[in-house]
């Protein structure tokens, strides 16, 4: 746990952190000029300070607002530490966002209790987070490949739907598919399987910008939104992505596997289409792909379902 | 530790002295300066120069009208020290 001291009274602040550092895991650290002290706490994570009031340049209300204003979760424990014993510099403390007070000459039993009380809230603060980080992810998250699971996936293309509709610019939607899967699986077994579908994950997500979305629809098929892109220029991304995969192997228990995929493009009407029948038609290219002999590219140009030119591995 | 705290405490009593005997300071500067020192002074338990420095601080008196006041502050921030320092000795 970083505790970070500001008093420009170098004694004082040497003392705080004689007491500080009997707590443990605390490593301290100490500052005299209270912009320096500001910077620092702006680029580190400090998970407490403890800030003398009165400080030329910028004192201690004045370090508050400026530091709550960047910490926006005001999760960071600040406590001030004071000879202004009156109501109106505590009140102002408070609303700037000082977390606790502390009056000099200080109790040092009360400073330890008050340091370790407001770590442990810290402590149980982070755990909090890294919970619902961790939950967000699992929720959102095809664990196995690391790419957008149905649900998320669904959302973020919603979104990039809505912005569509506001900005007028294009929207491509591909389904892709590995080429028979079932076999693989059924001759290597799930293990190779599994591998398969890392490893198409893994090259997608290298070989689609930065701004295209993937996620694993269910079982081998995979979904990618391609914002801001033409059909024409989403099947060339495809085609660049079908090429690349066909060219790779799947190294998988001193077995090398070729693996191939089909994909379906479709781009978004604004007039007619909803996300289900974007999907639905980008789908519904993905089987022609399959049943035109798979690993290659089918796109259809808005919805008319008439056949844009195939592009053939 | 106990002895660079001293030795801390010892350098920044120096520079607050030579600050209230700087006799071109304003009321504010003066009163701001009395009252690091009285903060300083109190967590240190050097608590009849911290009242001192807290009588300065009060007076909101410019730095050239205060030197009977620093002249004592001086003296009993010295006796304090001294004390402290016997102790650290034992």
């Amino acid at each position: 746990m970083k505790i970070v001291i500001i008093d420009d009274n170098a004694a004082n602040a040497m003392l705080v952190e004689t007491w500080v550092q009997q707590i443990d895991n605390a490593v301290t650290v100490s500052f005299n000029d209270s912009a320096e002290g500001l910077a620092w706490c702006e680029a580190n994570d400090p998970d407490l300070i403890l800030l003398d009031q009165m400080m030329p340049k910028l004192n201690g209300i004045e370090f508050l607002k400026k530091f709550r204003a960047l910490d926006t979760e005001s999760t960071i424990p600040i406590v001030m530490i004071t000879a202004n014993a009156d109501r109106q510099t505590l009140y102002k403390a408070l609303e700037a966002g000082a977390t606790d007070f502390l009056s000099k000459p200080f109790d040092p039993t009360e400073l330890l209790a008050r340091t370790r009380n407001l770590l442990r809230l810290r402590e149980n603060h982070l755990e909090l987070k890294d919970t619902i980080g961790r939950l967000h992810y699992l929720a959102t998250t095809d664990t196995l490949t690391e790419t957008s699971n149905r649900a998320h996936f669904f959302d973020r293309l919603t979104e990039e739907i809505d912005r569509t509709r506001r900005t007028g610019k294009p929207l491509s939607l591909a389904v892709m598919d590995a080429d028979r899967f079932k076999l693989i699986n059924d001759t290597f077994g799930h293990g190779a399987g599994d591998a398969v579908l890392k490893s198409l994950a893994d090259t997608t997500k290298d070989v689609l910008r930065n701004h295209d979305i993937i996620g694993r629809l269910g079982g081998e098929e995979f979904a990618i939104c391609m914002p801001e892109t033409t059909l024409e220029e989403g099947i060339h991304v495809c085609d660049r992505l079908r090429s690349t995969i066909a060219e790779n192997r799947v190294e998988m228990e001193g077995r090398t596997l070729k693996v191939t995929v089909s994909i379906g493009v479709s781009q978004f009407d604004p007039d007619s289409d909803t996300a289900d029948s974007l999907l639905n038609r980008a789908d519904f290219l993905l089987y022609r792909a399959k049943d035109s002999g798979r690993n290659r590219v089918v796109g259809v140009n808005d919805n008319k379902m008439s056949e844009f030119p195939i592009v053939a591995s | 530790m106990a002895k660079q705290l001293f030795d801390k405490l010892s350098r920044e009593c120096d520079r607050l002295i030579n600050v209230l005997n700087d006799q071109s300071l304003d009321a504010r500067d003066t009163a701001d300066a009395a009252h690091e020192f009285k903060g300083m002074l109190s967590n240190f338990g050097l608590v009849q120069a911290s009242k001192i420095a807290t009588e300065i601080e009060n007076s909101q008196k410019p730095s050239n009208a205060i030197a009977e006041n620093v002249d004592r502050l001086e003296k009993s921030v010295s006796q304090g020290m001294r004390q402290v320092e016997e102790i650290l000795r034992n």
